[in-house]
């Protein structure tokens, strides 16, 4: 199936449900309530949430491992419950899994013919692939021998090597060190540059925040925040004052801060103020006076781990 | 490969099972010929140290049994697949309503 | 059909690899090749009388095996992949619950196939020992064992789907020992006095196991009776159509599955 960039969104997601039955109680536990989503083809977007919010089972109703209670889902406007809705799909599960007895080649090469590539070009996309992440002298090793971090990059060669349009990842930094993390990161953004889209959950927020373009916080199955990583960060008239030098000297710059209603936290020999913006230069020229030096002034910035776990707050206490 | 495409191969495949198995019930020429080596085969003073072996794979028939599971399976075979096929085809119409 | 082509061998090939470089295929091979020896060793008796006692313990000992190996592997296949999560790359791509069974069973078919070839060559190379000579008769049996192992195989398969691996190991074994004894249980049970329900159970029972005595033609190997073609393609389309209808259910009852 051809997909070009101007076709509708990647999934879209309407009022999805999914109810399980709790043994010996009447009411059924919801894992999903009234989802609506929509992920615009080409981009990157991020799935975020707490454990147990309801990523995990979003991801497997929209590649039909499980069917929704109510409501639908569609992969480029075709059921997800038709099984060639995920022909334009790869995905790579959390903490994923191969026979271990098979060798990388043939678990990818499997992939691949799988995918609707014949079975020798599916030998040479596959080998095609496992340069492209590193893997290709280990072709020939057995699954079983291969670390946490070459199992993720097989898992992900395995999503790749179809082509797909559409690449669903569920905790694709699991297991990878720093290295492997960038790697990774710069490789969807390759993707992304070719028009691909990508559906990410993870729970690394910093890296959600690099790299997505937009974002959706799922909390106890709802839909608590949506939008561009910037949108949903607050803005804060704060400003974060570090002023060295200041944390040997006598305790009269404390009673100063108070008055200007400014915290500080003890950073080695230094200290960090956090302060509203008109007071920010007051209380500067203050603690210079004291003796104190000024290393730097910055506005504060909610980061969208922060702004997660505001929103989550929010719906826990609600 | 569309649906009533993939209804019609799986209702040609069903149907040619279904009709040998059929055929095989009534037709008596396996029997006939099974009876005529038999006793071909058999000595007529009934010296042959095989004689009771060859009257117990004489017995040793294709049996009714196995000719109604036949029937049975093919059955089971041709519900399931038209069924599950029709099935499918209708919830996915629903859920695109 | 040929995406379901592709899709089918594909994953019968990967289960076949699999299956084959497991530990338990090489105990159970090994134990199969011991079954073979120790029938061998049991023929030692006039040469005549030896040679009839070779080819009836030698089929037993394979058909004792190769349905052993298909039991083992068909009932874990399924269980496994859900519990290690295996299945989940396999099924993001687009494969129908049908085809993902039917290749699993393949591969189990292929593996059990190629365990019954290493044991055919075996019971060649002890007939060429013992007596200078094949008959033809080992290659119209073997292929109705294989036959065996196949229905026995679906059957795993299908109890896996709904039953824990030790469940399903248990009735698979218990559902072959009916069958390989069916006519003969069902004339005891004639003679004894049942309730209505007791003679329906029998009855439904009866019609629904598979009658697996029909596809060992050992007796025919040992005494060297031939057998009607006709009764041979009976016998193998009843094999053929079985399997299907067990793996139509397993198949059913797959696509309910939720992992």
């Amino acid at each position: 199936m051809a997909i070009s960039k101007n076709d509708g969104p990647a999934i879209t997601i309407s009022s999805l449900t999914k109810l399980y039955n709790v043994p010996r109680q009447k009411q059924k536990r919801s894992a999903i309530r009234d989802l609506n989503l929509t992920v615009p083809n080409g981009e990157i977007f991020g799935f975020l949430g707490p454990n147990g919010a309801g990523k995990t089972t979003t991801i497997k109703i929209l590649l039909n491992f499980i069917t929704a209670t109510s409501g639908h889902a569609e992969i480029f406007g075709v059921s997800s419950e038709d099984d060639n809705a995920r022909q334009p799909i790869g995905y790579v599960p959390e903490q994923p899994y191969f026979p271990k007895f098979l060798t990388t080649l043939e678990v990818v090469k499997a992939h691949g013919s799988l995918s609707g590539f014949g079975f020798g070009s599916s030998k040479v996309q596959a080998e095609d692939v496992l340069k492209d992440l590193g893997m290709y002298d280990h072709r020939h090793t057995p699954l079983s021998k291969l670390s946490k971090g070459m199992t993720q990059r097989v898992a992900v060669a395995t999503a790749l090597v179809g082509d797909p349009q559409l690449l669903i990842l569920d905790e694709p930094s699991s297991g990878l060190d720093p290295v492997g993390r960038k790697e990774l990161r710069d490789l969807l953004l390759s993707l992304k540059a070719r028009g691909k889209t990508i559906f990410l959950s993870s729970h690394l927020l910093s890296e959600m925040e690099a790299i997505c373009d937009r974002v959706a916080v799922l909390s106890s199955g709802r839909l608590v925040g949506e939008g561009r990583p910037a949108d949903i960060v607050q803005d804060s008239d704060k400003a974060i004052v570090l002023i060295g030098g200041l944390a040997q000297l006598d305790t009269l710059w404390r009673q100063d801060a108070a008055a200007l209603n400014a915290e500080y936290k003890l950073d080695g020999p230094n200290v960090r103020f956090t302060v509203d913006g008109e007071a920010a230069y007051p209380l500067i020229s203050r603690l210079i006076g004291h003796g104190g030096a000024l290393i730097s002034v910055t506005p504060e910035r909610e980061t969208l781990e922060d702004a997660f776990l505001r929103l989550v707050e929010q719906d826990l206490a609600a | 490969m569309t649906t009533k495409s993939s209804l019609k191969n799986a209702f040609t495949l069903i149907s040619v099972i279904l009709l040998t198995g059929a055929a095989c019930s009534f037709c008596g020429t396996c029997r006939a010929a099974g009876n005529v080596s038999t006793s071909v085969a058999l000595d007529p003073d009934g010296d042959d140290p095989r004689t009771e072996l060859l009257y117990h794979w004489q017995d040793k028939r294709f049996s009714d049994e196995e000719q109604h599971q036949i029937l049975l399976c093919s059955a089971l075979i041709l519900v399931v697949s038209v069924g599950g096929a029709a099935k499918r085809q209708i919830r996915l119409k629903k859920v695109l309503k | 059909m040929i995406n379901v082509f592709r899709h089918l061998t594909t994953l019968a090939g990967i289960t076949m690899l699999e299956g084959a470089r497991k530990q338990i295929f090489h105990v159970l091979m090994l134990f199969a090749m011991t079954l073979i020896v120790i029938a061998t060793l049991l023929g030692f008796l006039d040469h005549n009388i030896q040679m009839k006692v070779i080819k009836d313990l030698v089929c037993v000992a394979i058909l004792v095996s190769s349905c052993l190996i298909s039991i083992t592997l068909s009932v874990s296949g399924l269980p496994q992949e859900l519990e290690l999560r295996t299945v989940y790359p396999v099924m993001a791509k687009p494969i129908k619950r049908w085809e993902f069974v039917v290749g699993k069973y393949l591969g189990t078919v292929g593996t059990v196939t190629i365990g019954m070839l290493i044991m055919l060559a075996a019971f060649c190379g002890i007939l060429l020992a013992y007596s200078g000579h094949v008959s033809a008769g080992v290659f119209m049996v073997m292929p109705f064992l294989l036959l065996e192992a196949c229905i026995v195989a679906a059957i795993g398969v299908m109890l896996s789907t709904f039953c824990s691996t030790p469940l399903a190991w248990f009735l698979t074994v218990f559902v072959f020992m009916i069958g390989a004894f069916k006519f003969q249980l069902s004339e005891f049970l004639a003679a004894k006095d049942h309730s209505v329900v007791g003679k329906v159970v029998e009855a439904v029972g009866y019609q629904v196991l598979p009658n697996l005595e029909c596809f060992n033609f050992k007796d025919s190997l040992v005494h060297d009776i031939p057998v009607s073609g006709i009764y041979l393609l009976q016998t193998g389309l009843y094999g053929f159509v079985y399997t299907v209808a067990v793996l139509t259910l397993a198949s059913l009852a797959f696509a309910q599955k939720e992992f």
